[in-house]
This record gives C-alpha cells, sequence and structure tokens, in this order.
C-alpha cells in the first residue's frame, strides 16, 4: 500500500497522473483497508484471549506445583502481556525521571508482586469460566475486549471483565490491562504507586522499597490465610 | 437521627476539608486538593472499621445463608424509593418502573423477600449520578467520617437522597423500625459481602487511602456510565494520552 501511494506521488510530481486521481486513490485505499485492519485487530485481541484462557485452564487441570505456577505466571507475562508498558504505565509520570537501574529495579519488584498474587490465588480461578461478550477498537492502537466471569460454585456473583489490548502496527497484539466490573488493575496501580512516591517526597526508590516489602507480605496478611 | 447525623458529618467535614486545600503541585491526585485532612479522616474510619464494622461484618457472614440474603435484599429494597425517583430524573423509564413493582411488591416483607425472583433487577441510582447525568462536575474528593469516599457532587447527591427518601418520612409501626435500622443494615451487609475486597485493600494495598480514592472514581465513573464499553471513560483518556506519548 506504501509503494503503491509513493509510486503515485512520484507520479504526481513528475506529471504523468493528476492529483485528484491521486486523491481518489488514497480515498479509496483507506476506505477498502482500514475497515479490514480494524476487524482484523478486534479478531486477533479476541483470538488472544481466547489462547491465554485456554492456556490458564490447561495449567490449573494439571494441578501445578508452587514452582510450576511461578513458571507458567511467568510465561504468561511474557508471552501474553506487553510487560514492558504495563510497567512504565503503572509507574506513572515518575517513570520518565527514574535512572535506568532505578527502571530495572521496579519492573523486578513490581513483577514479584504479582508473582507471589499467582502463587496465591492461581488456583481459585479453577471455578471461574469466561464468556466472551463484545469487543471495540478504541482508537489505532486499542481494543477493548469483554465478557462475563461466571464462577461454577455460585459463591461469587457473575461480573464483567474487560481486557484492554495493545494493538501497535506491526507488533504481536498484547494484552496491557484488565478491568473487571470497569476497575482498570494498571489504573489503580499507577494512582497508588504515584501517591507513594508524592508521600515520599517524589523518591522513586520508596516505591520500589514499598512494593519489595509488599511481594514479601503477600501470604502473611489476614485475608489471604 | 441518621439524616440530621450525615447532614452534620457533611457541613463539618467540608468545612474542615475548605480549611487545608493543597496547591496543584503537591497532590497525589488532581481531584483531591484535601489530601490531608482526607487522609487523617481515612485513618479516622480504618479504625472505626477495626473496632466495629469489620467485627460485625464476621458476624454477618456467619449467619445462614438465607438471613444473609434475607438482609441483604432488605438494604436494596430500602434504596428502590431513591432508585426510582432518579431515574425518573434521567429519563430511564424502565428503570424506574422496576424500581418502584419491586418495591412495592417486596414490601409486603419488609424487602426481605425477593418475591420478584427477577433476573433483571434495577440498576441503584442516586442522585449523585442524576447530578452527573445532569453534566454537574463532580467537584473535590472529600473522604466523610463514618460515610466514607465521595465526592462534593456525589455527597451532595447523598444528603438530598437521605432528605427524599419517603421512608425517613414514615413514622408508623414497623416503618419506623425501618428508619432506624436500615443504615446499619446497609453497611454491615455492604461490609460483609465485600469482606475480602475490603481486607485486601485494608490489609495488602501498598498505600489503602490511594487504592481506596482510585477505586472509588473508578467504581463511580462505572455506574454513570452503566458499563457502556462504547463509552470513552477516563481510563480511556489515560491509556489514550500514555500512548501518544510515544509509548
Amino acid at each position: 500500500m506504501v509503494l503503491t501511494i509513493f509510486s503515485s506521488f512520484i507520479k504526481t510530481i513528475s506529471g504523468s497522473v493528476s492529483l485528484r486521481h491521486l486523491l481518489l486513490k488514497i480515498a479509496l485505499i483507506a476506505l477498502l483497508v482500514s475497515p479490514a485492519n480494524a476487524n482484523d485487530r478486534v479478531d486477533e485481541s479476541v483470538a488472544l484471549i481466547d489462547r491465554l484462557i485456554g492456556h490458564i485452564h490447561m495449567v490449573i487441570s494439571n494441578d501445578p506445583s508452587e514452582e510450576e505456577v511461578l513458571k507458567e505466571t511467568n510465561y504468561i507475562i511474557d508471552n501474553y502481556f506487553d510487560y514492558d508498558l504495563v510497567a512504565r504505565f503503572s509507574a506513572g509520570q515518575a517513570w520518565r525521571s527514574a535512572s535506568d537501574e532505578e527502571r530495572e529495579a521496579y519492573k523486578i519488584a513490581f513483577r514479584q508482586v504479582m508473582l507471589n498474587l499467582a502463587k496465591t490465588q492461581f488456583k481459585s480461578l479453577a471455578t471461574l469460566e469466561y464468556f466472551p461478550k463484545q469487543a471495540v477498537p478504541k482508537g489505532d492502537r486499542l481494543v477493548v475486549a469483554s465478557g462475563i466471569i461466571h464462577d461454577k460454585t455460585g459463591e461469587f456473583a457473575d461480573a464483567t471483565i474487560s481486557w484492554r489490548v495493545s494493538t501497535k502496527a506491526n507488533q504481536p497484539v498484547k494484552i496491557i490491562d484488565i478491568e473487571v466490573e470497569n476497575i482498570s488493575m494498571l489504573i489503580t496501580r499507577q494512582q497508588e504507586h504515584t501517591a507513594i512516591i508524592q508521600q515520599n517526597g517524589g523518591s522513586f526508590q520508596a516505591l520500589i522499597d514499598a512494593l519489595i516489602a509488599q511481594a514479601e507480605d503477600i501470604g502473611k496478611s489476614p485475608s489471604a490465610n | 437521627m441518621i439524616l440530621r447525623l450525615s447532614i452534620l458529618t457533611i457541613t463539618s467535614a467540608l468545612l474542615v476539608s475548605g480549611c487545608s486545600s493543597l496547591p496543584a503541585d503537591q497532590r497525589s491526585d488532581a481531584r483531591d486538593p484535601y489530601e490531608t485532612s482526607n487522609r487523617q479522616i481515612f485513618a479516622f474510619n480504618m479504625g472505626v472499621d477495626d473496632a466495629v464494622i469489620e467485627p460485625a461484618a464476621k458476624g454477618y457472614r456467619k449467619l445462614p445463608e438465607g438471613v444473609q440474603t434475607a438482609l441483604t435484599n432488605h438494604a436494596q429494597w430500602t434504596s428502590h424509593p431513591s432508585t426510582a425517583v432518579n431515574s425518573l430524573l434521567q429519563g430511564k423509564l424502565e428503570n424506574a418502573a422496576l424500581a418502584t413493582v419491586d418495591f412495592l411488591i417486596n414490601g409486603l416483607t419488609l424487602g426481605l423477600a425477593d418475591l420478584t425472583d427477577d433476573a433483571d433487577d434495577p440498576e441503584r441510582e442516586d442522585f449523585g449520578q442524576t447530578l452527573a447525568a445532569w453534566s454537574l462536575p463532580e467537584g473535590s474528593y472529600v473522604v466523610m467520617p463514618l460515610l466514607g469516599p465521595g465526592t462534593t457532587r456525589s455527597h451532595t447527591g447523598f444528603l438530598v437522597d437521605s432528605i427524599t427518601n419517603p421512608l425517613g418520612y414514615s413514622g408508623v409501626g414497623g416503618v419506623d423500625v425501618i428508619r432506624v435500622t436500615s443504615a446499619p443494615v446497609s453497611v454491615v451487609t455492604f461490609r460483609g459481602n465485600q469482606f475480602d475486597q475490603i481486607n485486601d485493600i485494608k490489609y495488602n494495598a501498598t498505600d489503602p487511602y490511594a487504592r481506596t480514592r482510585s477505586l472509588y472514581f473508578q467504581y463511580r465513573e462505572g455506574q454513570i456510565i452503566d458499563g457502556d464499553l462504547n463509552v470513552s471513560t477516563a481510563t480511556d483518556d489515560a491509556f489514550d494520552s500514555f500512548l501518544n506519548e510515544g509509548n
């Protein structure tokens, strides 16, 4: 497509094709190509979520040990999520002024929090079923796919879950956020992390320390026990 | 009594918060200019939760399931008049009709039993949501003693709902009991039904105050847009601007 436009542009410059012809061609290309691209992005996003749900069910059905849960969670983070984007977003504005060392330390500490949460909660996913409902593009680079989470035991009411999928051009689609009943995990994290930095005089290191402490505390709190 | 307490609490908290507004560059959230006093009130509320509400919610969770359901039904039933009025004000006629019918039918058991047994329960609507539907700005984030988080708009809405709820004016026989018991029952059933989620914030969050504030704003926005995926939310805007910054 780019080559077609480029060659038409060259022809326009050289005078062999009229400007009106070129504009018409661009408009036709846009009309024919854009909807298909949007649909492709939506389809790819839905397929990614299907694969993730299938993967989680497969892991749970094998009754994994704690080490296997950690290994699989790492695999899921690396293959289904854009962890780099997740880390940057969750750190908020402070990410820009953080040093490379601080950024790396943050990424490790934040991943450890997620791994420890998975360790305590992964098996509770066994009774949950997912029913996809709707997927819509949001701008050029995001798709939001939503569905219903149903608890087979009936202990929890059905909940709406939405997956925010990054669909950057020429890159594989990746999940960047999960929303449950309109509560975004990443927005919640970002706002909490921003407050911690603000409460500690702008120190990014204070956030890293808080995350390390949080990772150590997971599993010890009254609600988790 | 509860109404007078609400008015007193809201007025005093607004007066306290009015004295301690933070400059914009010192806020951890632009919507929270009273963060210093809000954090103090939040700590007080957490103390009340430790001493009274969490133990009561633990007791509620030990009740037989049928009793828990009856209390939850009752708490929902007391909110139906407000839902009916506010649905009308927002032009949501079907929801207003559903709330009215549910209130009248379930009123035969004071709301303890859901006689309609209908999957299509009315969506809760309050005057704060009505003000949002009328495009009134949400105002500042304010944590109220005992009442918890909200914005000046939602607290105003709560006050109006308290004044206009017809149950608050009925002073005869059993209805008088409802007026006195409905608020504590609502608090305990809410805390009991959200026990693990609230404890997760209380015990696991790195900053429980900031997490509560974030959850409040997102949850409230979800209520206002009625979960419509096609409506652009503050979360959508945040991701849009993040991705437009070249990430």
